[in-house]
């Protein structure tokens, strides 16, 4: 492959105000239950030093893309020339298989119209020189774009884990992350952790 | 703290974490008929015939957008490329709001309660029972027992004519806006510091700092595009954060100091911060001695709000003080912003004056990157301020100026004795109408009954009304509900008219899509009613352009001078701010550049304050701190967004948030319904257990309807400002 | 309700048991075609005959759960499409062709009954097809995109559910045809043997399913429940993720115990019983009418365990990202 595109998401930009996930939605007209890109979020940490990170993901364009191998009617795709996957829901015919190999729940299936969709990578944008919507509408610039060699020339930080994201040997997505400044960080695991368990203590009095 | 924590309460943790993204239940609903399944991997992306240049119709970042038209419908809204405010960027509810102009719950014929229930009716029938009824009462028991209640979100030429029409047309003293629920303290808090009102500053000042300390404002969810910029700004050139708020946002996580106050001590940490910047010797004599008064007075004022004094009240250590204050003090420029967690305080006025004082200690005012900056929260509330919509006349004109009045009666061509000279806040008005001294009621685009404190008073309040009008987009609004004439007005997409943001930028509506049914716009509607008053000779308007003719000779030489806006020179210059003195001026960024204050001897004023105490504090009955205010994917009482399926999915119903620690010891879960409940009244919502809330705080937004925050606020306001204090009740909570 | 039988995936549920059910019947069929070969056996043959009659019927009905789990089971067929790389593509094909294959062999067994040794053929070829059915259909679950259902021990959960419940129908059919449409005494002999013969398979079934459930209960629980030092309060990350995945696993089994008390008393005690009930009624010389009493007593028993079996399975699937 000559070159892989993918997403890069800076989760100290991100404030998780899901600009990304409305301008997806919107632009593409889908029900509110069909969101290609998800913000999730991540909580640890006591107050008033807890910690809420976000993490927005689309799809991954995986090198190694589970879906692809397991769709039983090879409805998805993955091009030559950027490495993004594409998916067709007119081939679909809603077996949902690839909503289990697909370990990050991209690919959403909608009972209504029988078929799973996902995100495509905004390709006829990307192919007309524009930049994926959500990446477009990013307030803060913490999402971004681009052949993922390239990301590290432009990025504070290009690693391929995130916290909770599921293991990236399974099928070597192409997102890239940079991670919070504050909290875990990606080469010395910080605890991740709820606040220590102290039923008795008085509510009034603590943490301030 | 990792020790006494196992791996399956971590995980239980992450999923509920995860789970904020969307409680919504399982059932599926889908909004849109048309399929995506049809276009193969092109999806179904409608792409407007035309884009319509207009504002964002939600807060008061004031947004440029464009509305994209299909078919006279609106299909799309985009940011305006090039738009200073927002260079075609968009926050979620401003992407989504086309869908509220569709809302299948829009008004389109007016109604009118007989026996009980509403009834369609024509216009001719429902503005005569209006004014019928107007004159009645003006006539029985004056013109004082009509109030007008307004909004935030008008076009600036209808806050026009409906002042004129309350204060010259009908003389009544009672009208007052929704803005006193969010710029009444900042109003006021200008007035005293500065002479007039107005933010200082500028967005672009958000780019020119270095540092910005933000108070008593989740920007992250309310301005998420202001807070875009100051994020970008310090990705960019490292520019320090400062966050001052007792609930931990986003805000918080960024800041390179964060200080959990106690809830309602921010004057103390102000003047202690204050204190450590005179101690430290780093105010600016010149400026203080050329252009402030009260100073030496200010001093010994602050002596005893040492960092050890704040300290203990505030609950955060002295050495944070003095970090935060050393930080913001020894930058060349810093600039503070906040909004309604300082302003909706009983010492919301109190705490304006304590930031105007910190930057004026060091000049820090009418310079790029420094300031104060109180941002709004509705798209036209700075305008319904400059224009007499509220509490003030036209041009920043004190009502209780009896000079200013007479300019105004002069400019009016109406006896100056027949303005009133005073201009009582809802609470008062509504506290008149229990009383019976008010007996109508005319509620413009907002929704009292949710947005006002102690919701049963304000139920009893509107209940004991002979005539509650309501005139809103949507007819079942929860005040709609219990009007005895709905009028259905249009959307700010539907008309024209000005818009001014929380940086004084004026910006243009356009009317881009056809208003359904039989709505009229707010300015039609008023004008209408004025006619039909017998005041026509006041209003010889054709159209809202013809209005701002008139509000600019208004405002000529007044601190917000419009003389050289016209619309056409608002559009081609995406926005200007005012002053804008004559036809070759692009606006002006900044107020008070020259040090020239608009107080009588120029000079802004220091003021000396201690806070009073918080009308409510934790009990042992009610032993829980109520915090209240928004998400980022609703606004205000949720008319227009809960109408957007997307924007409902994603926080779908009413709900608490709980530290872990209050949650385990009262034994509730993620999810669980939980029952808040104090004198006032008592909610049932969802609990979300989150630690960005202090142990002993509990936090819920307003919005919805099916858990009324407002059954549970405390009916007590600022006693300058009038603005309630929706931050801080005590409430008690159990498992439902 | 709707909800629960939507994550239970039902339709798959049915699916699996129905398809692993007939292959599990077709052996049985097959194995007792093969043992008389050499002793051809008019009675023996009847009811193997009459045994048939189940095989496409059951394998219809697994094959039409397989289109109700489809968003658009109009295009069902378009699954035929991706053999070279997806699993579930071969394990369409697979049933598809198995069912083709019984179909034939019961034409043969009904219509060319002397064409013994085509059918026999024609058996092995089946057989073989069916394993290999199962074998993709078992391999389709072998993904690391569903971490609690990437384990092999689905390969003796799903297999025994064959052994068990193929099996336990055919003697079902035995029982209710024996008497009915072949002469009491003379089936007697037969019956006889045949019940001692599922009591060794029902015991090995049972064996096997305890084997695998119990495999996967500590493969659920062994890295929920004995986090390393290093795991323990840390974030997830990488590896570690899948993990999580497992814990979410356990937790649904736990919430759900009573499925998984009904799953190993009725999918595996009551097989097991059964073959020991069958062993000592035989060795006592009772009555046959009891022991098919019991047998038929015992099918919808064992369906039920088995169902339960299968939905839990399916629950402890849910997406962990």
């Amino acid at each position: 492959m000559s070159e892989q595109k993918g997403f890069h998401a800076d989760m100290e930009k991100c404030i998780g105000c899901k600009c990304c996930e409305a301008a997806c939605q919107d632009f593409y007209r889908m029900p509110p239950e069909i969101r290609w890109r998800k913000v999730r979020s991540f909580e640890m940490g006591e107050f008033p030093t807890a910690l809420r990170v976000h993490l927005s993901l689309a799809c991954n364009h995986c090198e190694d893309p589970a879906c692809m191998k397991g769709c039983p009617v090879e409805a998805y795709t993955k091009r030559g020339k950027d490495g993004l996957v594409i998916h067709d829901p007119t081939a679909c015919i809603g077996c949902q298989y690839c909503t289990w190999t697909c370990p990050y729940g991209v690919p959403q299936f909608d009972p209504v119209q029988g078929v799973v969709s996902k995100c495509n990578g905004c390709y006829q944008r990307v192919d007309e020189g524009l930049m994926p919507r959500c990446v477009e509408s990013c307030l803060t610039g913490a999402l971004s774009f681009g052949n993922v060699d390239l990301h590290a020339a432009e990025q504070r930080q290009v690693v391929t884990e995130a916290p909770g994201f599921p293991d990236p040997s399974i099928t070597r997505p192409s997102t890239r992350f940079a991670w919070p400044l504050k909290g875990p960080q990606p080469d010395h695991q910080v605890s991740i952790a709820p606040p220590a368990a102290d039923p008795h203590a008085p509510a009034q009095k603590e943490g301030k | 703290m990792s020790a006494g924590m196992d791996r399956r309460s971590f995980l239980k943790l992450s999923l509920a974490a995860t789970a904020t993204v969307g409680m919504a239940g399982e059932v599926f609903a889908t909004t849109s008929g048309q399929s995506y399944v049809s276009g193969g991997p092109a999806p179904a992306h409608v792409e407007p015939e035309q884009w319509v240049y207009s504002t964002c119709g939600f807060c008061g970042t004031g947004c440029g957008i464009e509305i994209g038209v299909k078919e006279g419908k609106p299909v799309a809204v985009r940011g305006t490329k090039g738009y200073p405010v927002n260079d075609g960027l968009l926050c979620a509810k401003g992407i989504y709001q086309w869908q509220s102009i569709l809302a299948s719950d829009r008004g389109r014929h007016p109604l009118v309660r007989k026996d009980g229930k509403m009834v369609q009716a024509t216009w001719d029938e429902a503005l005569n029972t209006m004014t019928g009824k107007f004159k009645d009462l003006i006539a029985k028991y004056g013109p004082d027992s009509i109030a007008c209640y307004n909004t935030g979100q008008l076009a600036m030429e209808e806050f026009y004519v409906l002042g004129k029409l309350m204060r010259a047309g009908i003389g009544t003293a009672n009208l007052d806006g929704n803005t006193r629920m969010c710029m009444a303290s900042a109003v006021v808090g200008h007035n005293r510091s500065f002479g007039t009102d107005g933010p200082v500053g500028a967005y672009a000042d958000i780019e020119e700092a270095d540092v910005i300390m933000i108070s008593g404002s989740n920007m992250a969810e309310c301005h998420p595009i202001l807070f875009g910029r100051v994020v970008k700004a310090r990705a960019a050139k490292g520019t320090k954060v400062i966050c001052i708020d007792p609930r931990m946002t986003q805000v918080s996580r960024i800041a390179d100091i964060y200080l959990p106050i106690k809830p309602g001590s921010d004057v103390v940490l102000l003047n202690a911060m204050a204190h450590v910047v005179i101690a430290q010797g780093l105010v600016d004599r010149t400026y203080v001695d050329a252009h402030t008064s009260g100073y030496d007075a200010l001093v010994k004022h602050l002596e005893k709000y040492t960092p050890e004094y704040a300290a203990d009240i505030c609950g955060v250590p002295a050495a944070t003080i003095v970090e935060a204050a050393l930080m913001y003090a020894k930058a060349e420029r810093s600039l503070s912003m906040w909004v309604m967690g300082i302003n909706q305080s009983i010492n919301g006025t109190q705490a304006n004056n304590a930031f105007h004082n910190l930057n004026l200690l060091q000049g820090k005012i009418g310079k790029p990157g420094c300031g104060s900056f109180s941002i709004t929260g509705q798209p036209a509330a700075m305008a319904a301020r400059e224009v007499g919509g509220s509490s003030t006349y036209p041009g920043y004109r004190a009502i209780a100026n009896a000079q200013h009045r007479e300019q105004v009666a002069a400019l009016w061509g109406v006896d100056p004795k027949k303005l009133p000279d005073k201009s009582p806040a809802i609470t008062e008005i509504l506290d008149a109408a229990i009383e019976g001294k008010i007996k109508a009621l005319w509620v413009i685009c907002t929704n009292p009954l949710m947005s006002l404190p102690d919701q049963n008073r304000v139920r009893k309040a509107l209940e004991k009304l002979e005539l509650l009008v309501v005139q809103d987009a949507y007819e079942t609004a929860d005040t709609a509900q219990m009007a005895h004439i709905y009028l259905p007005a249009t959307m700010w997409a539907e008309k024209s008219g000005i818009m001014v943001n929380s940086e004084r930028r004026m910006n243009l509506l356009k009317p881009a899509v056809k208003p359904p049914g039989e709505t009229r716009s707010d300015f039609d509607i008023i004008v209408d009613v004025a006619r039909r008053m017998g005041y026509g000779e006041l209003f010889p308007f054709k159209n809202t352009a013809e209005a701002f003719e008139e509000i600019k000779k208004m405002t000529k030489g007044r601190p917000n001078d419009y003389t050289g806006v016209t619309y056409e020179r608002i559009e081609a210059n995406k926005g200007l701010q005012w002053p804008v003195k004559d036809a070759a001026s692009t606006g002006t960024p900044r107020l008070y550049t020259d040090g020239q204050f608009n107080t009588p001897d120029k000079k802004a004023v220091l003021w000396a304050m201690d806070p009073v105490p918080l009308p409510e504090v934790p009990s042992e009955k009610h032993p829980f701190m109520l915090n209240t205010g928004r998400v980022q994917e609703h606004y205000h009482t949720g008319t227009k967004t809960r109408k957007v399926p997307q924007l409902n999915k994603l926080v779908p119903t009413a709900y608490v948030e709980l530290n872990p620690r209050d949650a385990e010891r009262l034994g509730i879960e993620y999810g669980d319904q939980v029952r808040l409940t104090n004198d006032r009244g008592s909610i049932t919502v969802k609990a979300v257990i989150t630690a960005m809330i202090a142990p002993g705080s509990c936090f819920v937004p307003m919005h919805f309807s099916e858990g009324p925050v407002n059954a549970l606020t405390v009916w007590a306001v600022d006693k300058f400002s009038k603005e309630p204090n929706f931050k801080q009740q005590a409430v008690q909570i159990s498992k439902a | 309700m709707m909800n629960w039988l939507h994550d239970a995936q039902y339709s798959l549920v049915l699916f699996t048991l129905f398809t692993q059910a007939s292959v599990g019947a077709f052996w049985v069929l097959l194995v007792s075609d093969f043992l008389k070969r050499k002793a051809p056996d008019a009675i023996q043959d009847a009811f193997t005959r009459i045994g048939t009659y189940i095989l496409v019927p059951l394998t219809a009905v697994g094959l039409i759960f397989s289109t109700t789990h489809l968003g658009r089971p109009i295009y069902a067929w378009r699954a035929l499409r991706h053999i070279d790389s997806s699993w579930l593509s071969r394990e369409i094909w697979g049933f598809g062709l198995f069912f083709g294959l019984v179909a034939l062999y019961t034409f043969l067994w009904w219509k060319r009954i002397n064409d013994a040794e085509l059918r026999r053929h024609i058996g092995v070829v089946t057989g073989i097809v069916g394993v290999l059915a199962i074998v993709s259909q078992i391999m389709v679950y072998q993904i690391p995109g569903r971490p609690t259902w990437n384990h092999l021990s689905t390969f003796p959960l799903f297999g025994a559910s064959g052994l068990i419940l193929g099996p336990l129908a055919v003697a079902v059919v035995y029982s209710i045809v024996w008497g009915r449409f072949i002469d009491l005494k003379q089936g007697e002999a037969t019956v006889r043997l045949s019940h001692r013969r599922l009591g060794i398979t029902l015991l090995s079934g049972a064996v096997i399913y305890a084997v695998g459930l119990l495999w996967r209960l500590h493969f659920l629980a062994s890295s929920a429940y004995q986090p390393s030092a290093a795991v323990a309060g840390k974030a997830a990350v990488g590896a570690e993720t899948v993990k999580t995945a497992l814990v979410i696993g356990h937790q649904i089994v736990e919430a759900n115990r009573l499925m998984l008390g009904l799953q190993a008393a009725l999918g595996i005690g009551v097989p097991a019983l059964l073959a020991v009930a069958l062993w000592y009624l035989h060795k006592k010389g009772a009555s046959l009418k009891l022991c098919n009493a019991l047998i038929a007593a015992g099918l919808p028993l064992v369906a039920l365990g088995e169902l339960a079996g299968r939905a839990l399975y399916y629950l402890t699937g849910r997406p962990w990202f």
